[in-house]
């Protein structure tokens, strides 16, 4: 019999007031499909492999962890959950980034639909023209921070490719005794920081950069709340609230860390000689907003896409549930509230949503993300 | 046929993006005659699509009670119903007793739709209190039989309730947006007291938002006995009218995604009443829900056996997806092997097809039967 609901396997019981120490132990958001899968996270596995944290189905407080195997107890994934979480048990470390380009890998081979394929591929060409540009900010701010000013000569910004690339490595090959490595070894990890420091955002580029992007679109989803719950009746602009607090909550955090990642770009050289000394400690910097921000473009594509079907209120119910836990360690004091489930999913026959329609609208949120269907 | 009756066969068939097209163009003439006629097999897909309308007087002002309007022959004295031929003489009335709001408020909608929720709400907040004192005490508007098709007699039982329910105009459009269960039961309790006519009005429109709102529901019956025999009918007329429209509603020649949600919803209601009569020993109600649950059951199998068995093998993911919403109601309703058989065969045609591309054809067999039978399958 067709069905969205899995066998009623032995589930192990939800942890209740779950609250992880990390951001590693909470796992990186994963663009699921299947409806019961919604906010799931993945993350690695003490006991090795990969797990999932995922909200109590029925509504109430708590999550389940448990290994891919045991998904089933809790329902029968869609193909394309199937084949991204295969992909994703070859991920060596798992990250959002990891996460993003698995998703989007997966999706461009069509088990999430056309649409979905096709903005992955969308998606793939920007990608390469974001690297692209990121490298080529990346040249100017060099320049910029290394040459001695020269009266008359052309400002990098402005300079032909070729020229740029010349006054680039020229620029390298002064540094390259300081570090003690070759200037092709520092091109090369000029272009690494490139493409670590592209979703950050790299000179002038920097407002239209993935994680700016992001941030810039849940402070609308915030302002977005405000003005529903001023036209919303008594009663029905609690979720809204949550959400929005939550939101706003998350903004100066998230805020604080980008400023701190893009002024690292302020000296490129002290950037360079630690990224040769410690990539993944330079990463972990880099990559904190990244972290901080993981699992809200869900919530606020939700948002955004107004189906007819869904009223708000349920539609709200479910960005609630979605809303990310914080972890404890990083976040100031847990200066963001934690939220409460309280809604049981939309699903099931009795929503206007059959099981087939939710997991239709999942692939479509992903075709509408901004950076792909990652 | 005439060209108006080739016409209006052909926007039967239309998709739902010509439907709303035609429907804005007709929206925007300022006289609109035989183009209102054209467009009136469209209602009950209208009513289920709700696509984004130009927001004119009339249109706003009867909006809160938008889901009791009925084509006018279709209207029975008593009934907790409205006829769409009293609009436009009532608005007309309106304007001629308040020209100045009129004009302004004409300015305020002028380029609008109903998507602009803001100017929506301060329009409606000026209109729907200032309509509801008028038509609370306003005789009939002039010339009110030969417009409407009504005895003048009709008027006050039919409009009085009306302006009442306008009162609650931005509440009533408020719960459409929510679709708060707490929100439509305080509803319900204010407009109790303002008789039973008005009760049974709200209590159709109510349960038409929120049909599985078993609260509601009770809260309903709760109000009926407090209203002595005056109140149990009122609210018997309107939970045997809100039964009647189910028939009603799976008779409609409808696209089957829009067929598929009218009948989950008249499923949903036939079930909260079924199981509220249970409990309140109406055995006649019980046999009527029954019987409409039959004529549900009916038509969802018929409907889905002819859709399965025309729709092409490559057909694309949003017509399976409208035939498994079917099949998800049409369990609800009655034998469930009916269904399994025809997705069945629906995959076999399927896993038949060379020409399909393996990967189209994993989709299409995952949204049929699951992505565990895709996989046996595909």
């Amino acid at each position: 019999m067709p069905s969205g609901a899995g066998p009623a396997a032995a589930l192990p019981r939800p942890i209740e007031g779950w609250q992880p120490a990390s951001f590693l132990e909470r796992g990186v958001a994963v663009p699921f499909t299947t409806p019961q899968l919604a906010g799931a996270r993945l993350r690695a596995s003490e006991r090795g492999g990969l797990e999932l944290v995922v909200p109590n189905i029925s509504g109430a407080l708590g999550v389940y962890i448990l290994p891919w195997e045991g998904v089933p107890a809790l329902c029968s994934p869609t193909l394309h959950d199937r084949r991204l979480t295969e992909r994703l048990a070859a991920v060596r470390r798992v990250s959002p980034a990891a996460v993003r380009q698995a998703a989007r890998d997966v999706a461009a081979e069509g088990l999430a639909g056309r649409e979905a394929a096709a903005a992955a591929a969308a998606a793939r060409l920007r990608a390469e023209e974001q690297r692209r540009l990121a490298n080529y900010e990346m040249l100017v701010l060099l320049v910029q921070q290394t040459e001695p000013q020269e009266p008359g000569r052309v400002p990098p910004e402005q300079e032909a490719r070729a020229a740029l690339e010349q006054r680039a490595r020229a620029a390298l090959t002064g540094l390259a005794p300081r570090f003690g490595r070759s200037t092709e070894a520092l091109t090369i990890m000029l272009e690494e920081l490139a493409a670590l420091f592209g979703p950050i955002g790299i000179g002038r580029q920097a407002a239209a950069a993935r994680l700016p992007l992001a941030m810039a679109g849940l402070a609308a989803l915030a302002d977005g709340l405000r003005v529903w719950q001023e036209q919303a009746g008594a009663g029905d602009g609690v979720d809204a609230a949550r959400v929005e607090a939550a939101a706003r909550a998350m903004l100066p955090l998230a805020a604080a860390a980008l400023a701190e990642a893009q002024a690292l770009l302020d000296n490129l050289p002290a950037l360079l000689r630690d990224w040769a000394a410690d990539p993944a400690a330079v990463t972990r910097r880099a990559g904190e907003a990244d972290w901080l921000l993981d699992g809200w473009q869900r919530i606020c594509l939700l948002w955004q896409h107004d189906d007819e079907r869904i009223s708000r209120a349920a539609t709200l119910a479910e960005m609630v549930e979605l809303v990310p836990v914080l972890p404890r360690a990083g976040v100031g004091d847990g200066a963001a509230p934690r939220l409460c489930r309280r809604s049981p999913r939309v699903e099931g026959w009795r929503s206007a949503l059959a099981f087939q329609d939710l997991v239709a609208r999942n692939e479509m949120l992903r075709t509408l993300a901004p950076d792909g269907p990652g | 046929m005439n060209r108006l009756g080739a016409l209006r066969r052909d926007l039967l068939d239309a998709a739902d993006g010509q439907v709303a097209r035609v429907v804005a163009m007709v929206d925007r003439m300022t006289e609109r005659g035989a183009a209102d006629a054209l467009i009136a097999p469209l209602r009950p897909r209208l009513a289920m699509l709700r696509p984004d309308r130009a927001l004119s007087l009339t249109r706003l002002l009867f909006l809160p009670l938008d889901r009791l309007i009925v084509p006018a022959p279709a209207w029975r004295p008593g009934e907790p119903s409205i006829p769409r031929s009293v609009l436009v003489p009532l608005a007309a009335a309106l304007r001629a007793a308040l020209p100045a709001q009129a004009l302004a408020l004409d300015a305020m909608l002028d380029g609008h739709t109903t998507a602009d929720a803001t100017v929506l709400i301060a329009a409606g907040g000026l209109l729907w209190p200032a309509a509801a004192a008028l038509l609370r005490s306003a005789p009939p508007p002039p010339r009110w039989h030969e417009a409407t098709g009504l005895p003048v007699a009709l008027h006050d039982p039919l409009v009085r309730p009306m302006a009442a329910l306008l009162a609650e105009g931005m509440a009533l459009h408020q719960l459409a947006c929510s679709e708060d269960a707490a929100a439509a039961a305080a509803l319900l309790r204010r407009v109790a007291a303002s008789g039973p006519a008005v009760l049974a009005m709200a209590v159709a429109l109510v349960m038409a938002i929120l049909p599985d709102a078993g609260e509601v529901l009770r809260l309903a019956e709760e109000l009926a006995g407090q209203g002595g025999a005056e109140g149990r009918a009122a609210v018997d007329r309107a939970l045997d009218f809100l039964i009647e429209g189910t028939a009603k509603s799976s008779a409609e020649p409808l696209p089957l995604a829009l067929l598929a949600d009218q009948m989950r919803r008249a499923t949903l209601l036939l079930d909260g009443l079924a199981a509220e009569s249970a409990t309140t020993q109406r055995p006649g109600r019980r046999a009527r829900i029954v019987a409409a649950r039959r004529r549900l059951d009916e038509t969802c199998r018929a409907q889905f056996s002819d859709a399965a068995a025309q729709l092409a093998v490559a057909a694309p993911e949003a017509a399976l997806r409208d035939l498994r919403r079917l099949d998800a109601v049409g369990r609800r309703l009655g034998d469930a092997g009916a269904y399994d058989r025809g997705l069945q065969a629906l995959a076999r045609r399927m896993a038949g097809e060379a020409q399909m591309a393996p990967v189209e054809r994993l989709r299409s067999l995952e949204i049929l039967l699951g992505p565990e039978a895709a996989l046996a399958w595909g």
